[in-house]
């Protein structure tokens, strides 16, 4: 896909969410928040593990040190915009403690130690009752209007917390685009490929994987701060390894190495699993089945098999170097 | 002649091998020294010393006056010192010219800039590029590094080294694996780098038509220390290095 049909299907999409809330139904706008939530965390995540390498399975612990910030900012001063950033900014002081201690170690070293220190969150979560209220959870966490220079947008339907949602994902995903196109991307990449190399060309390679974590549990700190005020409510079983899987699984079945393979697996993720929820209690497992034949059969993930789709007929070049030049 | 490296004294054990055993190594601006040695002499490991990659158990190493004997090896690239490596290491999913443009905008200090794009560096993408011409491999430049042939790599491998500006680069048999047509194409490669960049070499060698023809100094390893050093013509001549190494004892009427 070439640069143009590339901002034309962003310009487009772009339109469609903007456009959304006018046409769909409150619930379909409603789930569109939560892929929106986890694109975020994706994107963030892919950071970590298609550009850097890296493979966390604790991301739902700083989106839960995302929420958890945000609803107690929220219970004591109801203003969106401090809750929001207060969470993002403790999820990124949570990455950048708990990943100086990771990043000296790669692959499943790494991504063990990541699991126990989001299971040590969550715990946290659980059992912490004056700051997490623990089992209960965190109730009546108001939806705070968005103060910004004075003025005061109050936030009393989804719709129109829809609209705060997507425009920090958007703010998110743009930062990102150009975090992944320039020099620290590339060099994220360099130490991806070859962490002793990288080494040798004058990078220091254990403080560039500390960056890109803590940027990677920024992100889910972010969108971590996003659900309370949709939810009102915050409750420790999103700090759980096993949310930590979603973003991991959004990542592989949109594809590693394609910028927009996060985004385009968080949709399919959702839409896939509130539809299997409507036909079987066994949902579950219906969607593991349904990733795993998705995994299997798109090996470069969906956005790969999409562009190779949209690329039939007007091909250019071939298909692994646009793949390749859409990683970067 | 100003001296850019010493080392003294250098010791290396893994386990009960003694792998460098006391090396004492002098490199001065503008030579070009070659490493040789029978397997398991320590060439290698000597180098993984002088680059950083291993940390020694005694002695030192100093680099243009400055004691660089515990410095990571990034920290050593910063300074003018950078290598090459004997198993290809070269940035396989990146393109040719990616692979140049890390070294570049990492010895720039640009690496840690997030949000400019790399386009942006339009110095840096000049020097790749210019650097690819060096190297035969402007054709190449936006394949990925892991796609091309092998002697396309080895030469890869040579300007990601040399992409840092070092003022000593480290080589670990830079021609291992090509034909005698790439070797000696190789060998023009790193002397033009050596005229037109002002790089000081320091190459473990195998292939001694490589040795020979590129070196102005030799210095003879075994067991973990040097047996023998000077000018090509003397190395070949040393007795002693022969029987030890060059495996021509039994021509030699006693």
């Amino acid at each position: 896909m070439n640069d143009l049909a590339r901002r034309w299907a962003a310009a487009g999409l772009l339109l469609a969410l903007v456009l959304l809330p006018a046409v769909a139904s409150r619930y379909v706008t409603y789930l569109v928040i939560h892929i929106l939530l986890l694109a975020l965390n994706a994107v963030g995540f892919n950071l970590l593990f298609g550009q850097t390498g890296l493979l966390s399975f604790g991301q739902a612990g700083f989106y839960a040190v995302g929420a958890y910030t945000c609803a107690r900012i929220l219970l004591a001063w109801p203003s969106l915009l401090p809750g929001v950033l207060g969470g993002t900014a403790a999820a990124a002081v949570a990455a950048l403690l708990l990943g100086s201690l990771s990043v000296r170690h790669t692959r499943i070293y790494f991504a063990m130690l990541t699991l126990a220190f989001g299971m040590m969150i969550f715990s946290l979560a659980w059992k912490w009752r004056a700051v997490t209220g623990g089992d209960d959870g965190l109730v009546g966490i108001p939806r705070a209007p968005l103060e910004l220079f004075g003025l005061v947008v109050a936030l009393p339907t989804v719709e129109r917390y829809y609209y705060v949602v997507l425009v920090a994902a958007v703010l998110a995903v743009a930062l990102m685009h150009r975090v992944v196109h320039s020099p620290l991307g590339l060099a994220l990449r360099a130490v991806r490929d070859s962490e002793v190399r990288a080494e040798h060309v004058g990078l220091n390679v254990r403080r560039l994987r500390l960056v890109a974590f803590t940027v990677a549990g920024a992100y889910a700190g972010l969108a971590g701060s996003l659900l309370p005020p949709l939810e009102n409510t915050v409750t420790p079983p999103i700090a759980h390894w096993t949310a930590s899987a979603e973003p991991v699984l959004a990542t592989l079945l949109g594809g590693i190495r394609h910028f927009a393979g996060p985004l385009v697996g968080a949709f399919v993720l959702v839409v896939a699993k509130d539809v299997i929820v409507r036909f079987t209690v066994h949902w579950s497992l219906v969607l593991g089945a349904v990733v795993v034949a998705l995994v299997l059969g798109f090996r470069g993930g969906l956005a790969g098999a999409l562009e190779a789709l949209t690329l039939r007929g007007s091909r250019v070049r071939p298909v692994s170097a646009a793949a390749g030049e859409e990683a970067r | 002649m100003t001296v850019l490296l010493v080392a003294r004294g250098l010791r290396k054990r893994f386990g009960d091998l003694a792998a460098v055993d006391g090396l004492d190594l002098q490199v001065e601006e503008g030579e070009c020294v070659a490493l040789i040695g029978p397997n398991g002499a320590g060439k290698t490991t000597a180098l993984n010393l002088l680059s950083g990659h291993l940390l020694p158990d005694e002695g030192h190493i100093t680099f243009r006056g400055e004691d660089i004997t515990r410095l990571p090896p990034h920290a050593r690239v910063h300074r003018g010192l950078a290598r090459s490596f004997q198993v290809m290491t070269v940035f396989p999913e990146l393109t040719a010219r990616e692979n140049l443009l890390v070294p570049i905008l990492a010895r720039q200090g640009a690496a840690r800039d997030a949000l400019r794009p790399v386009r942006a560096y339009r110095e840096a993408e000049e020097e790749a590029n210019s650097l690819l011409g060096d190297l035969g491999l402007r054709e190449a430049a936006e394949a990925p590094a892991g796609s091309l042939p092998h002697g396309d790599q080895r030469r890869l491998e040579l300007g990601i080294a040399v992409a840092s500006r070092p003022r000593l680069c480290l080589l670990d048999e830079p021609s291992s694996g090509l034909n005698p047509l790439e070797r000696a194409g190789l060998m023009q490669l790193v002397r033009r780098l050596a005229d037109h960049r002002g790089v000081t070499f320091v190459v473990v060698e195998h292939d001694m038509d490589v040795v020979f023809g590129l070196a102005n100094r030799v210095v003879v390893m075994n067991r973990g220390r040097v047996l023998a050093e000077g000018p090509p013509e003397d190395i070949r001549n040393n007795r002693e290095v022969r029987e030890t190494y060059l495996g021509e004892e039994e021509d030699v009427s006693c």
